[in-house]
């Protein structure tokens, strides 16, 4: 037995507490990277987490050796320095390891991030790995309470997280939108986790904090069934609401005219016919009824937890495809539905349709006649009035600036979906001036295209049109808003 | 005289306003098994961290086999052992465990010793030093110390804490550990009588002062008590008188000089009263520390 180890396994403890908050402030940490998505602030505020952790630990080291506490009373002939980086860094470096090794098989490793349906993003497995860490660091004071004791410790801590995980796995199957709700409710059990932990380590010293201890195992054993339960109420509430809202602004439910296993790559680029075929064809068209938006909804997530295996936002980009590949088919019907289910879905959801409008972009198709595009401004506009949730301006213009694999979109409406929360979804958002008349106008322009083979000379509206020949033109909303493509369908040497 | 093992020259240390150790000296040579006697608070364990490297005095030097025990601690600590005056190790080690986690960073570890030792104070290997009573973990952890056959064996009140039969079985086991030891030990206790028959050399601390520094015996051959009638007070010759009391008629007086040549003084005065007895070594401090 050396002193590294020795002291590695069996001094930490001192800095537990320390530990345990610098376990808690990275797993905020990696929240907060997700929540902003600027690396550059989550790194400046970890970098600022480990100077203060760092002077936590001198501080520490200075005050036992001050003190002539262990082990400097046992007089060893080892240098001060090297028995400090022999009790602090290794603890140090674990940590950091450790959330790093969780990092890196979360987002390496489809299967595992796959086990994660609800939350579906590894910055959460990087949470629960700061927290197992932080709670491995406490348990450092095994030999105080014993083997036994810390065996216990982690069987429970495995146990939350495996009932934890289970409840959100059935409750993606089950219910669709209180994915938000879910996620913020795991946000706080995992930081409550080390916290709660941080009582540990006077289970046996006072009576309040053995009573703390065990209200917080007992708060972390109820907090999924809570987070189950509570998912339910609220999901019911808002979906009883949205019909509610849904009917009142005549929005129609209709069936999905494709079904719930899809075997393709959700990743693909559907912009030819023969892709639309072939997406169309892997795409198992079983009808599944719908009767009502919760119905509809669970069915939404099937589609992104069973078919695609990924988030549910995915599954926005799956039935934008589909939507083309109707349109580059010529089904009209379906086309129509798909776009009306689409409005109806990214209502759910918080999405724009917007993003539908990428369908410009596309080569020639047997529905590109006037007739369709008024069919569709009729649906269009009556789909635009409902909409109550739109995103900032930012948001749609990276959404029309996406590329068609879907990606940027992805990560915004990751974005969008923390961002808003469920307290904004419950309250309501405020409609973005201008933005939801836009896919209304698109596609009139559209039509005057198609209808008189030159774009308008003016459109009205809170835009600024600019026709910059007979096929090209910008339009910028009142926002930040700016689009400018070309109305004239690309050629595709089919 | 044989090699200096520790040489502390004019050293001070306050802790805030309050001052310690004030211009302490102190020597300790080869060999010899010193005991630094003081009262509670006398500056003993600041004296002894110092000694040993882990506090710096505010002014002064120390040397400890000729090195600054702070700047070359780790030097000065491969050869020091040094019990704590409450020493504390990693409770949760067995006894075992502790005798070899310490052995790892002294290759003189004396495994033999170490087990004729355990086995003659009666520590079990297997038990958890938390489990260990105050007496058994004073032993064991001392074994620990003594195993490691440091030049240097530092002791910070071994017995402190201890009840009184614990204290002697402690003190009885540490003159059998130090038997046939031939290095250098030093150590502080308030407990003299228990450390009178392991004495080398002595330096006893009075307000972080070191009031007397002498090879015990010496000390004790020089130092006598001198009873005296009160009234006979003025007649005495002069004499190094350390200490004086008052009971009733009687004075006692202790005086610090050579036997023969006081007896010799004090019967040249005619009619002079006297008793001159012999002191044991707590008698001695109580004169240097009242």
């Amino acid at each position: 037995m050396t002193i590294s180890t020795t002291i590695l396994y069996h001094e930490w403890r001192k800095v537990r507490d320390g530990s345990c908050i610098f376990g808690v402030l990275l797993a905020a940490t990696a929240g907060y990277a997700q929540l902003a998505q600027s690396f550059y602030q989550v790194a400046v505020i970890t970098v600022t987490l480990l100077s203060l952790y760092t002077v936590h630990l001198v501080r520490a080291f200075t005050a036992e050796q001050r003190q002539n506490q262990l082990p400097f009373q046992l007089g060893l002939p080892v240098s001060p320095l090297k028995t400090f980086l022999f009790k602090y860094l290794p603890g140090v470096a674990l940590l950091l390891a450790g959330g790093t090794a969780g990092l890196l098989v979360v987002s390496c490793c489809e299967p595992v991030r796959n086990y994660f349906p609800l939350t579906g993003n590894w910055f959460y497995l990087s949470l629960l790995w700061a927290a197992l860490y932080a709670f491995l660091l406490m348990n450092s004071q095994w030999s105080e309470h014993g083997i036994a004791e810390s065996i216990l410790q982690i069987t429970i801590f495995a146990g939350i997280l495996t009932v934890n995980v289970l409840t959100e796995f059935f409750y993606a199957i089950c219910f669709g939108d209180a994915a938000r709700f879910c996620a913020t409710l795991q946000l706080l059990l995992i930081l409550s986790v080390p916290a709660g932990m941080i009582w540990t380590g006077g289970i046996y010293r006072n009576r309040l904090r053995r009573r703390l201890t065990a209200l917080a195992y007992l708060v972390l054993f109820l907090l999924p069934p809570l987070q189950f339960g509570l998912g339910i109420g609220i999901n019911i509430l808002h979906l009883s609401r949205l019909e509610k809202q849904m009917a009142e602004k005549g929005i129609e439910l209709v069936e999905l005219p494709f079904g719930e296993t899809y075997t393709g790559n959700p990743n693909m680029t559907v912009d030819t016919p023969e892709k639309a075929e072939h997406w169309l064809n892997y795409s198992d068209l079983a009808p599944v009824h719908r009767r009502t938006a919760q119905v509809l909804d669970r069915t939404a997530h099937h589609h992104g937890q069973l078919i695609d295996l990924i988030m549910p936002y995915r599954e926005s980009g799956y039935l934008r495809e589909t939507l083309k590949a109707y349109y580059l088919t010529g089904n009209e019907t379906e086309f129509l539905r798909t776009f009306n289910y689409l409005h109806s879905i990214h209502f759910l959801y918080n999405l724009q349709p917007e993003a539908c409008l990428n369908i410009f972009a596309l080569p020639d198709s047997p529905l590109e006649t006037p007739a369709f595009y008024r069919r569709w401004l009729e649906l269009a506009a009556r789909a635009d009035a409902s909409i109550l949730y739109n995103r900032s301006a930012n948001n749609l213009r990276a959404i029309l600036r996406q590329s068609d694999d879907g990606s940027l979109f992805n990560r915004v409406h990751a974005w969008s979906r923390r961002a808003w929360g469920i307290k904004e979804f419950l309250k309501g958002g405020k409609p973005l001036p201008g933005a939801s008349a836009l896919p209304a106008k698109l596609i009139g322009l559209k039509l005057h295209y198609l209808e008189h083979g030159s774009l308008p000379e003016t459109l009205n509206g809170p835009f600024e049109y600019r026709r910059l020949d007979q096929n090209t033109f910008t339009l910028k909303t009142n926002q930040t808003t700016k689009i400018s493509f070309s109305a004239k369908p690309k050629e595709t040497g089919k | 005289m044989s090699e200096t093992i520790i040489k502390a020259e004019n050293i001070k240390k306050s802790y805030g306003f309050k001052q310690v150790v004030d211009n302490l000296n102190l020597t300790v040579y080869r060999g010899n098994v010193y005991a630094l006697l003081g009262n509670n608070g006398a500056g003993k364990t600041t004296t002894i961290k110092m000694l040993v490297g882990q506090m710096e005095p505010d002014s002064g030097i120390i040397s400890v086999f000729g090195l600054n025990p702070v700047k070359y601690g780790v030097e000065v600590k491969k050869r020091t052992a040094y019990v704590a005056e409450i020493m504390k190790v990693y409770d949760w080690m067995t006894l075992n465990d502790l005798f070899r986690f310490v052995r790892s960073f002294y290759p003189s570890w004396d495994e033999e010793r170490c087990q004729r030792l355990r086995k003659t104070f009666d520590l079990p290997l297997d038990r958890k030093m938390k489990h260990f009573s105050r007496g058994m973990y004073a032993k064991g952890t001392l074994l620990a110390a003594i195993c490691r056959e440091p030049d240097l064996l530092v002791l910070d009140d071994p017995c402190l804490g201890l009840d009184t039969v614990s204290r002697r079985n402690f003190m009885e086991m540490l003159v059998d550990s130090l038997e046939g030891y031939t290095k250098t030990v030093l150590f502080s206790t308030h407990l003299i009588q228990e450390a009178a028959g392991l004495v080398d050399r002595v330096g006893i601390i009075n307000h972080g002062r070191l009031v007397v520094e002498e090879d015990a015996a010496v000390l004790q051959e020089q130092t006598r008590r001198l009873l005296i009638p009160a009234e006979q007070e003025k007649q005495l010759p002069e004499l190094e008188i350390i200490h004086r009391r008052q009971a009733g008629s009687e004075l006692f007086l202790t005086v610090r000089g050579d036997e023969e040549a006081t007896v010799n003084q004090l019967q040249a005065i005619s009619g002079f009263n006297f008793k001159l007895e012999s002191l044991s070594l707590e008698d001695i401090f109580m004169a240097y520390t009242s």
